[in-house]
């Protein structure tokens, strides 16, 4: 019978490391308290973020400061007239991709729906039309899965995993109308973008990623759809990256192009060309919604 | 184009849709939320205005090597009297000036609506400002034609370059050769480049392109970017009237750069 030391014995009472969707949970809680003035050992110092090899900071104009401690979860500090509202608005976006990023986990710039189980996500510039393209499919019946930020988990032997997101859509004013969404409370006052009502999510099981797409607007006078090949594919995945800033920052070389060239592996990539004429927004979504339930 | 065809590194004709060899817009949101680690579409106007002099600042402190930036935004402080564009971040600006009354026009059909009317007044409006929040732009304030000229030309914080779009019309070369030299006096200046730029960024050629592949800058609402590439449009789109409202609003800075030359030309009208 082998005789076990302490270190086995504590070895073996030792619990499991949080992975994946846990893991981000787990990291991702959030408390009011102090927040330090600047981040120990920082990489990188902004005017509006630090980070660092385990932590991040994020100072907005509005007052609102976030501090993030790997294993610590996250801290915030709010002036008196901060709005309860801003501060998941903001802790959603860029500290939730920060901390994605400095627990393994790779977002991505991208609004996503799920059909037949798998992950269809679009990414594209700030105002390209992720979000206003994800409500659009909503009404030709896919449910959403993220708006904004989708995280992806590379950890596993095989496959690319999806977290569903937070289930919030935001649009503009002008999405809205285009999408026949109904408006529901104003992400913020003086902001003419709203949190659509009676959008249906997907639950919170993650799912493997299957396809990105590229949102592209040069197109003038139909919508053209093109699978990406080569190394055509490591450039697009590169500029989804949520924050890549933050990427750079923290990711060893070697890292980033091990888990882009996973990721780019594992998932097929198109990029969706379509004129920005409203009038042909309707035709779009017809055909990129024939091209996802192609692919389902 | 004539920038990015001179400095490309191909022999090829630069694609119009490839990034080039600006940093993109001034007014990029994907820059404003790449640099500031911040949605700014989640920021109030005067707190994304507040913080957006440290984009620059921090595009610089990443890489301080030269690099083009196109801007629309006439120069301006903020309510804290910083500059919008700080001096630190900035090298020389290359002022393009072209008469406002083919601005006027080249606006109507950029806009998309061809009202000259309307393309007029806003040449004249000291509130003009750019873009809808939920582009991929910042909004960008202008104030009126001669106001943004002023703003940038009449500065003397950053050194200052301009160039009349006319003259780049009448000899491209001279004047490619003089932004060079005022923004990179470090690059040796080739003429086999600068001949290459021209031939490639010929007006026609780009608007053939856009024709065949689209162009990613053009507005929505416009039918081409690259409409006519002509000075002088102005009279046959202008009314006597339209034109009346342009000189009297703007007629101090026409005759600085020589665009109210003389009265026959305006009488002839």
């Amino acid at each position: 019978m082998q005789k076990l030391c302490k270190r086995d014995i504590a070895a073996e009472q030792a619990p499991e490391p949080l992975r994946g969707q846990e893991l981000l949970a787990a990291e991702t809680r959030l408390v009011e308290g102090e927040v330090p003035s600047e981040l120990d050992g920082a990489l990188v110092t902004t005017p509006t973020y630090a980070l660092s090899h385990d932590a991040f900071m994020l100072s907005l104009p509005n007052g609102l400061r976030f501090h993030y401690q790997r294993g610590a979860g996250c801290t915030y500090a709010r002036r008196a007239d901060t709005l309860d509202a801003d501060i998941p608005l903001f802790f959603n976006g860029s500290v939730y991709g920060a901390i994605a990023w400095l627990n393994g986990l790779i977002p991505l710039h991208a609004s996503s729906i799920i059909h037949r189980g798998r992950v269809f996500a679009f990414t594209g510039v700030s105002g390209e039309g992720k979000s206003t393209l994800a409500a659009a499919l909503a009404g030709e019946g896919f449910t959403l899965f993220s708006d904004d930020v989708l995280v992806l988990d590379v950890s596993a032997p095989v496959g690319v995993v999806a977290f569903p997101g937070h289930k919030q859509l935001k649009l503009w004013g002008d999405a809205l109308k285009l999408t026949n969404q109904t408006a529901g409370d104003a992400v913020r006052d003086g902001i003419d973008k709203f949190y659509a009502r009676d959008v249906s999510f997907a639950g919170r099981d993650p799912a493997p990623l299957g396809v990105l797409y590229d949102l592209k607007s040069v197109a003038t006078d139909a919508a053209n759809i093109e699978r990406v090949n080569g190394m055509a594919r490591f450039n697009m995945l590169r500029a989804a990256y949520y924050r890549p800033h933050f990427c750079a920052a923290i990711a060893e070389s070697k890292n980033f192009f091990a888990y882009t060239s996973r990721i780019a592996g594992a998932i097929d990539m198109f990029t969706f060309d379509r004129p920005r004429d409203k009038s042909k927004f309707r035709d779009n979504v017809a055909q990129l919604a024939a091209h996802i339930r192609a692919r389902g | 184009m004539l920038l990015a065809n001179y400095f490309s590194e191909s022999d090829d004709p630069h694609d119009i849709n490839a990034p080039g060899v600006t940093n993109g817009i001034a007014s990029s949101r994907w820059l404003f939320d790449t640099f500031l680690g911040v949605s700014s579409s989640d920021l109030l106007p005067d707190e994304w205005r507040a913080i957006q002099p440290w984009l620059y600042t921090e595009i610089v402190a990443r890489d301080p090597s030269p690099r083009w930036m196109k801007v629309h935004d006439a120069r301006q402080r903020l309510q804290d009297r910083r500059f919008l564009f700080p001096r630190e971040a900035s090298g020389t600006v290359i002022y393009i000036i072209r008469n406002p009354l083919d601005v006027a026009v080249s606006n109507a059909f950029h806009d998309g609506h061809g009202d000259m009317a309307r393309a007029v007044a806003k040449l004249c409006d000291p509130a003009t400002t750019l873009s809808k929040p939920s582009s991929t732009q910042l909004p960008q304030f202008l104030g009126s034609w001669s106001a943004h000229v002023a703003s940038w030309v009449d500065q003397t914080d950053i050194p200052v370059l301009v160039v009349r779009y006319e003259d780049m019309l009448a000899d491209t070369g001279r004047e490619l050769e003089r932004v060079i030299r005022a923004a990179r006096p470090d690059v040796v200046i080739e003429p086999r480049q600068i001949a290459r730029a021209i031939d490639y960024a010929r007006f026609e050629k780009l608007a053939a392109a856009e024709q065949a592949h689209g162009f990613h800058e053009a507005p929505r609402k416009a039918e081409r970017f690259f409409r006519k590439g002509q000075a002088g449009d102005w009279r046959v789109h202008l009314s006597a009237a339209q034109v009346d409202q342009i000189y009297a609003h703007h007629l101090a800075m026409m005759t600085r750069f020589g665009y109210a030359t003389d009265q026959i030309d305006r009488d002839s009208y």
